[in-house]
């Protein structure tokens, strides 16, 4: 089976369509921070999360109005699974006192059904500050490593073209989480797996990424009187099939995980198949237009400083 | 060919290798099987007759994560600022204050307490000495030592208070008796706590936290404190009277009268009392739904719905020499002492006395909520759990209830027969960690420094008391700042899942990677299979254990792994189209994309790299997988398929179909 044998799409040629898509995207994602905000986990919010399970068809709204005199405060109550229930609270108090609170009152308000604590998560308030520090630090790490990195093995534009590229798709796939937040079955809290999925995005994008700009670094020197622009367009598709035939086997893993992993690793699984979509597209229309367009921009400079200087 | 002896050997020799670090997890694979076809009785004589093989091929084995399994995973941190509190010889105003800032700042700005609290200091006084507050004659700190001198003392006192706790901890957790514990140190001032499996989290959560601050104290005098009750109440009156003139004539002509009740049905009074604590969010008082109420003139009328300290605790009288201050229901205990605590209410009570509650229960309200009594002790301890050496569990001859024994070193003796002879037909409080035990009433003097803490709530609670006790008090409390619980059900649930994916994950990209490239495909698969052995080889090798996000990194990688014998076939496939034979094509694809492969694994292997160093707990298992499964699929699939290929095609002169 082929897919893609010797294609020759004009990428380059028409970036300008990309440059739309990737624009509207991540002004939509911006638009989108402002106005709904990013849902943060208690990982970074610090708190406490008590999962239930076997409470049956239990409506989530009138658990939660049930539970907010006993916990001081209005929890935020999820479906978890088929029959479970999360709740989580931002509730300073022991955590042992809080899963006898709710579950008296599960048997005073909801006696038909028998709740069974399976997991409580409670991060206090400066271990949260903390695990947002590693957060920040360990993205910010990760970024400025790749970049050394490209630019040590390629050249500085590349680096530029692969930052590029993963701050997009970060941007997006954050947007994305953004705008779904409250639409989906599942949670799309920001916590710490979700910042893992989002390096895997990184480290998977920028794997696209370097192998389009391997080919450019080895047609670069083959064909070395073609135009720029033609030997990054002929990079694009020479790898394209690779390209898409890792796509596939990654998007069928994520796609297994998001539907058979469980609920404790659908934020998680979802992030990554959203990761790999955005991650192949960035690599063919972000990271190698960049490049070509800071090679022109460098071009033009020089053009017009030269006749200066003579 | 000559260099592919190497290759064979070298894939032979980690072959080896993995196999050797996964056959324990094998055999505890086959072990778990065969226990579990046997019966109750069989097993336990078998488990009993093989305990040491069985705890070997366990410790070897892979083993699964809190996640997977179910158990624990709690970080405790040292509260650093109350150990200086506690170093410091005499603390004035200025050194309580920095004290405070520099604890706040430090968690702001996330830099070590010490240094902060200097900083602070100086701040403050460039020519502060802080001699002035800390000297010890054994670490040789004096009255002349310099600041740099102080600060390494101080250094060295929190970085021992640390192992000291962790050693505490380790003590406590192994006579609690978790299996496989794991205890580890993190950053300055934490401590990570695996335990596994964890029957009752919240026996531990206490055991874990308890400082085991054991104190002796004299009570408050009864008489005072049913005066200081009233006061309470009367001032408490001329607020709500003050806040609403119409409802002040009934709370007045009530507020004269001492609430009436005795101690006997005091806890009926408390029921009463919560009765009119749910009626008062209905604002209509109804104290007839309870018929005990009918006694209390405060709950007849409601006065007691509008007076905020009538609402949250029931004041008792004083009667029999009790120094107890009042009945509190559970619900209310953490309100109660924040009202207790304001400055107006604290000008009230008697000087020199502290409020505590009981650590048990003394019963229960009508709707089965929890009654506790709120006790008054003297502000100064007569004498602390330093000087306790032993501690046992012992049952009560005539009651048969669990108790605990202590044995006191000679000094506390001689405190202990001083302080017992003085007292003798007054009670004495037994104070764990801000908690009152008892406070049994000394019959005569004690010699050869005896005692003990009565009052449990059953053995196990006698048991973690002297749990606590013997490992010894924690060098300053331990907070619970992050706590993960898991069920060992929803931890079947996460394996299942995992299984599951990891299982289809490999079937579909098999079946793709064989439609797609044909014999290459087929190569490929072998390599991955064996790829998969190689990741659990490693993670086995280097100790790790298998977590959910280590699965979900495991299926992730299965996907990935494929890539770069994805761009080997891709590239071989173009080198064909050139016309080149196929040992040219095969020769030529995996030099040409040598380079692509190594760039891309190597920038994706920097950022596992990251993620373990900044990740903390479950995402550092991913990160691990994430590592592993990219050095074994670079591996797999430029050396192993390579063997295959150049065994096809050059032995077998195979016609080996790339798609």
């Amino acid at each position: 089976m082929r897919l893609l044998e010797n294609p020759s799409f004009s990428f380059i040629p028409n970036r300008k369509i990309g440059y739309l898509i990737s624009g509207t995207l991540i002004v939509l994602s911006l638009l989108s921070f402002m106005t709904r905000g990013l849902e943060q986990g208690i990982d970074f919010l610090g708190g406490t999360e008590i999962v239930l399970e076997n409470v049956g068809e239990l409506d989530a709204l009138e658990v939660r109005s049930a539970l907010t005199q006993p916990l001081g405060g209005q929890p935020e109550v999820k479906t978890f699974g088929t029959t479970g229930l999360l709740i989580r609270t931002a509730a300073d108090r022991d955590v042992d006192d809080l899963r006898r609170a709710i579950l008296s009152e599960f048997e005073a308000s909801f006696p038909e059904v028998t709740p069974q604590v399976v997991q409580t998560d409670v991060v206090g308030p400066r271990f949260a500050q903390d695990l947002q520090r590693g957060a920040i630090y360990s993205v910010l790490g990760a970024l400025f490593v790749i970049f050394m990195y490209i630019m040590l093995r390629f050249e500085w534009r590349y680096g530029i073209g692969a930052l590029a590229a993963i701050t997009h798709d970060v941007i997006i796939v954050l947007g994305i989480f953004s705008m779904f937040q409250d639409l989906l079955p599942f949670s799309l809290q920001i916590d710490q797996a979700i910042i893992a999925a989002f390096l895997t995005i990184v480290g998977y994008s920028l794997n696209d990424t370097v192998v389009v700009f391997d080919r450019a670094r080895e047609y670069l020197n083959l064909f070395k009187t073609d135009p720029y622009a033609e030997v990054m367009n002929r990079s694009i598709n020479s790898t394209l099939s690779r390209t898409v035939v890792t796509s596939i086997t990654t998007l069928i893993v994520t796609s297994i995980l998001l539907f058979f992993g469980g609920d404790v690793l659908r934020g998680f699984s979802f992030a990554l198949v959203l990761g790999v979509i955005i991650g192949t597209y960035s690599s063919v229309f972000v990271a190698s237009p960049v490049v070509v367009e800071l090679r022109n921009w460098l071009e033009d400079k020089d053009t017009k400083r030269k006749p200066a200087r003579a | 060919m000559k260099d592919n002896g190497f290759k064979i050997a070298l894939t032979v020799f980690f072959v080896g290798l993995c196999g050797y670090y996964l056959y324990p997890t094998v055999q505890s694979i086959m072990l778990n099987q065969r226990l579990s076809d046997m019966t109750e009785q069989e097993r336990v004589e078998y488990e009993q007759e093989n305990f040491t093989q069985i705890q070997e091929i366990r410790q070897e084995a892979l083993g699964l994560g809190l996640d997977l399994l179910g158990g624990m995973h709690v970080t405790l941190e040292i509260r650093v600022p109350d150990l200086l509190g506690q170093l410091a010889i005499n603390q004035d105003d200025t050194f309580r204050d920095v004290l405070q800032t520099a604890a706040d700042r430090a968690l702001e700005e996330d830099r070590p307490v010490v240094e902060v609290f200097v900083e602070e200091f100086e701040e403050r006084d460039p020519n502060v000495r802080l001699s002035r507050y800390f000297r010890n004659e054994q670490a040789d700190i004096t009255r002349r030592s310099e600041n740099p001198e102080v600060i390494a003392y101080l250094n060295s006192q929190v970085e021992e208070a640390v192992t000291r706790a962790m050693e505490i901890v380790r003590n406590r957790v192994d006579r609690y008796g978790v299996s496989e514990p794991s205890i580890q140190r993190q950053g300055d001032r934490r401590i990570v706590v695996e335990l596994p499996g964890v029957d009752n989290p919240e026996r531990v959560r206490d055991l874990l936290r308890g400082t085991a601050r054991l104190e002796f104290r004299l009570m408050a005098d009864p008489q005072r404190l049913t005066e200081a009750a009233q006061d309470i109440i009367d001032y408490f009156e001329a607020q709500t009277a003050a806040a609403d003139t119409a409802q002040a004539d009934t709370a007045n002509t009530d507020g004269g009268e001492a609430p009436d009740t005795s101690t006997d049905d005091a806890l009926a009074d408390a029921g009463a009392e919560n009765n009119d604590t749910t009626a008062a969010s209905d604002t209509t008082a109804d104290p007839t739904a309870d018929p005990l109420a009918q006694d209390d003139p405060l709950a007849e009328d409601g006065a007691a719905a509008e007076n905020p300290f009538l609402q949250l605790m029931q004041p008792l009288p004083y009667q029999q020499q009790r120094p107890v201050f009042a009945h509190v229901t559970e619900p209310d205990t953490s309100a109660a002492m924040d009202l207790l605590r304001q400055d107006e209410v604290q000008r009230l009570m008697p000087s020199g006395v502290e409020l505590m509650f009981g650590a048990n229960a003394i019963g229960q309200t009508e709707d089965g909520i929890n009654v506790y009594e709120l006790i008054a002790v003297r502000d100064e301890v007569e004498l602390a759990g330093e000087a306790i050496t032993d501690a046992s569990v012992e049952f009560d001859q005539f009651t048969n209830e669990a108790k605990v024994l202590m044995v006191m070193n000679s000094d506390g003796a001689r405190t202990w027969a001083r302080l017992t002879g003085a007292n003798v037909g007054e009670p004495v409080a037994v104070a764990l960690d801000g908690e009152i035990y008892s406070y049994p009433t000394v019959q005569q003097r004690i010699l050869g420094g005896r005692s003990e803490i009565s009052g449990l709530e059953s053995r196990q609670e006698a048991q973690d008391i002297v749990t606590v006790l013997q490992s010894g008090a924690l060098p300053a409390p331990l907070d619970i700042v992050g706590d993960r619980t898991v069920g060992p059900s929803l931890g079947e649930a996460s394996i299942r899942a995992g299984f599951t994916s990891v299982v289809a994950g490999l079937v579909l990209v098999i079946l793709f990677m064989v439609m797609y490239y044909r014999t290459g495909g087929i190569v490929a698969n072998v390599a991955l299979l064996l790829n998969l052995v190689l990741i659990l080889g490693i993670l086995a090798g280097f100790g790790a254990t298998l977590t959910l996000p280590g699965i979900a990194g495991i299926v992730l990688t299965i996907g990935m792994a494929v890539d770069a014998n994805v761009l080997i076939f891709d590239r071989i496939r173009e080198e064909q189209n050139t016309g080149k034979t196929l040992k040219a094509s095969i020769d030529a694809g995996y030099d040409r994309s040598l380079s692509a492969i190594l760039d891309a694994n190597i920038t994706t292997f920097f950022v596992g790299v990251i993620l373990y160093s900044f990740g903390v707990g479950p995402i550092q298992g991913f990160a691990v997988t994430l590592m592993a499964g990219i050095l074994s699929s670079l591996f797999t699939a430029i050396i192993v398929t390579r063997i295959i290929f150049d065994y096809l095609v050059d032995e077998r002169s195979m016609r080996v179909s790339y798609g």
